[in-house]
């Protein structure tokens, strides 16, 4: 039963795995584009092995994560596989030695305690904004996880406390029957092992030096103290009390079945759910990122295949430059978030109408290119590009007529940055600050300069100190402070000037 | 560009004190008005309406009633705008006002005919004519009270030590409280400021700092950022909360009672443009005008709308150099709308004293519009250019207001008369009498 199970889901996930492949190429609009990707072997072996972009993104989601991802890695090689790597590296190995047993207990709850920080961090983070819904469909594996680690446990637990197999492993290496000691055993193991024997024995200072001995000469050699198995060894103090029922229906059996194939159904579901990221994040990690020759020569080489590498961790949405927008305006279509799951929509065909598109065009547009969120990704996806393919899709699906006018082109006519007459008249009064929205939001680490600062930088002719303050990419274009000026300045029409010059000026 | 035509009685340029005032009035003797400008100038405001607050011109002698003041200054001045029509009007023009704010929600507490002194954010005291209800417990400042004074860290402008070191003389106890709420900002903008206040739960927090500071006060002086809108019950709250008696300290601008008096006069028009009596064209400049025997030609133009506006008349309130109402070029200064005469120094160096502090002041603050009684601009030989142009407020001449603190009352004062006098000569004919009050 345990080979036929092994090799069916094997198959199956074999067969998910080339699924889904097939099914992001087909989707995949940049393919023919692929040659001209070039791989960053180092940093993406790096990212995938200690998750450094996770790090740099935040520290308690990196711990929570390592936890769960360090100690599944040493489970899956030295214990779910321990046939074909453990025995192979280690001559002594046996499951019940030190310093094998100790080290699957110690494995088995750091992913424990990874996956219930998962959870709390997942309800607290629903909590925080009732704006962004915690969604709950993606804890799937999380559970699944946590449930195989539990199953595990409760195991090892129930073999600990069963009195069959003492009775078969005597039969097996001890060799010894009633006559020859098997009760000084009983008595040392019921107290040292955990083990519930269905009559009770009676334990005496004789019987358990006779034990202790007998304990020594066959046992030892592959039973380590049971304390070392620190968790199974509380469980196993909580079984005692229904430990002859359990013996009696050989519970460890069942339980042996339930911990194996919840593993092969995780195996199955592992192209199917948000597991699947195991794969596509060093893929993503691997590809180098978009640089300015790229944005040159309008190469926009985004494979939609890393964009499946998502976990909807939304780290991206915490720095957006248009987190003040999604605030204030209370607009969520800004988000990246939100925005990468518009993008999976349209390329998945899925059908959009034309006011749900233009939606989605002009919040991208809110976009400013700041390049905050694929600083952060920590699966490494190229967001920036992603932005720009959007932005190329919506300007041909989503008609003309609805688009907004061309700033650049205004620039162009006005030359709004270089003649002084367009801020020369300011007074410095702090209108536009005081009547700046996200002044009133952002705290000073997340905005440096308000609009009058940056005015009074143009009066002193620092613009290029001017173009790359916080300020200039967190305007939300809300035309409060053009509206509000005295002196009739365009003080928004001047920020976007700097957003779209860029250091250039 | 979008263009539109409208018609009117009445167009107002300029959207400063003087022209809401002249809106206001025209909307309410049923004149249909349109008011084009930028009414952004209204954040200078202080709030606080001045009649007169200094004369003869000794700063030693601040007014306590100005009627006094004003007998002399018609004796010595006979050209001010004040001496043109006397104390009756220039009272009824406030009343007016008042009036018409209060029904926006904006309480002034009515005029006893006599100057109050207002304690400002440098810790001196200012006469002036009309205060706010948020303000006027400052005249309870006595030298048996005990004044507590807060400030906000980030709240530039503002410091209550430097009130309290001005004020110690003159009172018995004064203490200081510092309040410090965002302790990553340093950078405090009153309007921000102003708008938290408006949050009950912010609210209770002040008060409580305020109750926890364990001084003995009976008085609390705070900076004028109790709120944008409904100032005067989120004061009232305040002083439940913390059973003190509470004034406002008028700041530095952009000062919030300034944009309460800009939201209050926008509020009123925004009601009568629904009956299509008032419109407002925000920052539009006047590109070109015709003048004809019984009406006016304009165009206007903002950023996204050229606007062709027929009026019989018009009322300049465009006031002086910083809005643009006068440009001062290298010889000579010029009025920009309608190119009028400007009475105005015989030459460039006249038009400053030498000394900064000259008791008679600068020549140049005395240039402007010359008028007739009426405020109707007349040229050099002293006949009127038009029936129906009117100027008012800060661009007539002979009106040093910055200096005989009077700005408000003489922007109120001929706007009131000029729309008064426009309605009377042309009271709107008899198929139009559904607009009469």
């Amino acid at each position: 039963m345990f080979d036929i199970s092994l090799y069916i889901s094997l198959s199956l996930a074999l067969a998910g795995i080339l699924l889904q492949i097939f099914k992001l190429n087909k989707t995949s609009s940049a393919r023919h584009k692929l040659k001209n990707l070039k791989f960053n072997i180092i940093s993406g072996l790096f990212n995938t092995i200690f998750q450094i972009k996770l790090f740099k993104a935040s520290r308690i989601r990196w711990v929570v994560h390592f936890l769960v991802f360090a100690g599944f890695i040493f489970l899956l090689l030295f214990h779910a596989l321990d046939e074909l790597i453990s025995m192979k590296l280690f001559s002594y190995y046996e499951p019940t030695v030190d310093p094998y047993q100790f080290l699957r207990n110690f494995a088995g709850f750091i992913v424990a305690v990874g996956c219930i920080g998962f959870l709390l961090k997942k309800f607290y983070s629903a909590k925080s904004d009732q704006r962004i819904k915690g969604e709950y469909k993606n804890l799937f594996s999380i559970f699944l996880i946590l449930l195989i680690i539990c199953s595990g446990f409760m195991l090892e637990s129930s073999k600990i406390i069963s009195e069959p197999i003492f009775m078969e492993m005597v039969e097996d290496y001890a060799g010894i029957d009633e006559d020859s000691g098997l009760d000084d055993l009983k008595v040392f193991w019921a107290k040292n092992y955990n083990i519930v024997f269905e009559q009770p024995v009676v334990s005496s200072e004789e019987l358990l030096e006779e034990g202790r001995i007998l304990n020594e000469d066959y046992c030892l050699y592959c039973h380590s103290k049971i304390s070392s198995a620190f968790v199974s060894n509380i469980l196993s103090d909580g079984l005692k009390k229904t430990g002859s029922v359990l013996n009696h229906f050989r519970a460890d059996r069942y339980l042996y079945h339930i911990h194996y194939l919840l593993s092969f159904l995780m195996l199955i579901s592992l192209p199917f759910s948000r597991l699947f990221h195991i794969f596509l994040i060093p893929l993503a990690s691997l590809k180098q990122q978009a640089d300015v020759k790229t944005f040159q020569n309008r190469d926009i080489v985004f494979n939609s295949l890393t964009l499946a590498a998502c976990t909807d961790c939304r780290i991206c949405s915490d720095v957006c430059s248009v987190y003040p927008n999604f605030v204030i305006a209370d607009n969520i279509n800004v988000l990246p978030h939100y925005k990468i799951n518009a993008f999976k929509k349209i390329i998945s065909g899925a059908h959009l109408d034309v006011e749900e598109l233009n939606r989605i065009k002009i919040s991208n547009d809110e976009c400013t290119r700041c390049n905050n969120c694929t600083d952060i990704c920590p699966s490494n996806i190229d967001l920036q590009s992603l932005w720009e393919k959007l932005a190329y899709i919506l300007n041909q699906t989503v008609p003309e007529a609805a688009c907004l006018p061309d700033t650049l082109q205004f620039a162009k006519e006005h030359d709004i940055l270089f003649s002084p007459t367009s801020f020369k008249n300011c007074v410095q009064c702090t209108i536009c600050t005081n009547v700046c929205p996200v002044v009133g939001y952002c705290s000073n680490s997340e905005n440096d300069m308000t609009p009058q600062q940056i005015m009074n930088l143009l009066r002193l002719g620092k613009k290029k100190m001017a173009a790359k303050t916080q300020m200039v990419n967190n305007c939300l274009t809300c035309y409060s402070c053009q509206e509000s000026c005295p002196s009739e300045i365009k003080v928004t029409d001047i920020l976007i000037e700097l957003r779209q010059a860029g250091t250039k000026c | 560009m979008k263009k539109q035509d409208i018609t009117c009685d009445v167009l107002i340029i300029g959207a400063g004190f003087a022209g809401m005032a002249a809106c206001a009035r025209a909307s309410e003797l049923g004149l249909k008005t349109i008011m084009a400008g930028n009414s952004s100038q209204l954040y200078f405001a202080s709030g606080l309406f001045d009649f007169l607050g200094v004369y003869p011109l000794d700063p030693a002698t601040l007014l306590t009633n100005p009627e006094t003041g004003l007998d002399l200054l018609k004796k010595e001045m006979p050209d001010h705008p004040y001496s043109k029509t006397g104390l009756k009007p220039i009272l009824n023009s406030f009343d007016f006002i008042i009036d018409y704010l209060r029904s926006a929600g904006l309480e002034y507490e009515t005029s006893k005919g006599r100057n109050i002194s207002v304690l400002t954010a440098a810790g001196t005291f200012k006469p002036t004519f009309l205060v706010p209800e948020t303000i006027k417990k400052c005249q309870m400042i006595k030298r048996n009270k005990n004044l507590l004074i807060i400030d906000f860290k980030g709240l530039t402008g503002f410091s209550a030590k430097q009130i309290a070191a001005r004020l110690k003389k003159k009172l018995n106890s004064i203490h200081t409280l510092s309040i410090e709420l965002v302790p990553d900002k340093t950078v405090l903008p009153p309007m921000h400021l102003a708008s938290m206040f408006e949050n009950d739960v912010f609210l209770e927090k002040i008060a409580k700092k305020i109750c926890n500071c364990g001084c003995q006060a009976d008085l609390l002086g705070i900076p004028a950022v109790c709120g944008i809108n409904k100032s005067l019950n989120i004061l009232t709250k305040l002083e439940k909360m913390t059973n003190l008696d509470i004034f406002e300290i008028p700041m530095m601008p952009p000062s919030i009672p300034g944009l309460r008096l800009k939201n209050a006069f926008e509020k009123q028009f925004a009601k009568q443009f629904k009956k299509k009596r008032v419109q407002f064209l925000s920052q539009t400049k006047i590109r070109s005008q015709i003048i004809n025997e019984n009406e006016f030609i304009l165009n206007a133009v903002n950023q996204n709308m050229e606007t062709r506006i027929e009026a019989k008349c018009v009322v300049l309130a465009s006031g002086r150099f910083q809005s643009g109402g006068l440009y001062a070029h290298r010889k000579q200064i010029f009025e920009t709308v309608f190119n009028l005469p400007v009475h105005q120094p015989e030459h460039r160096n006249l038009w400053h004293h030498r000394n900064l502090f000259e008791k008679q002041g600068h020549l140049i603050n005395t240039s402007g519009i010359e008028t007739d009684n009426v405020f109707r601009p007349v040229d050099t030989n002293g006949s009127i250019i038009h029936k129906n142009l009117y100027a008012a407020g800060a661009i007539l001449a002979h009106n040093d207001w910055t200096r005989l603190k009077s700005g408000s009352g003489v922007s109120a004062l001929s706007a009131f008369t000029a729309v008064n006098d426009f309605y009377n000569s042309h009271r709107p004919s008899a198929d139009n009498s559904n607009y009469e009050k």
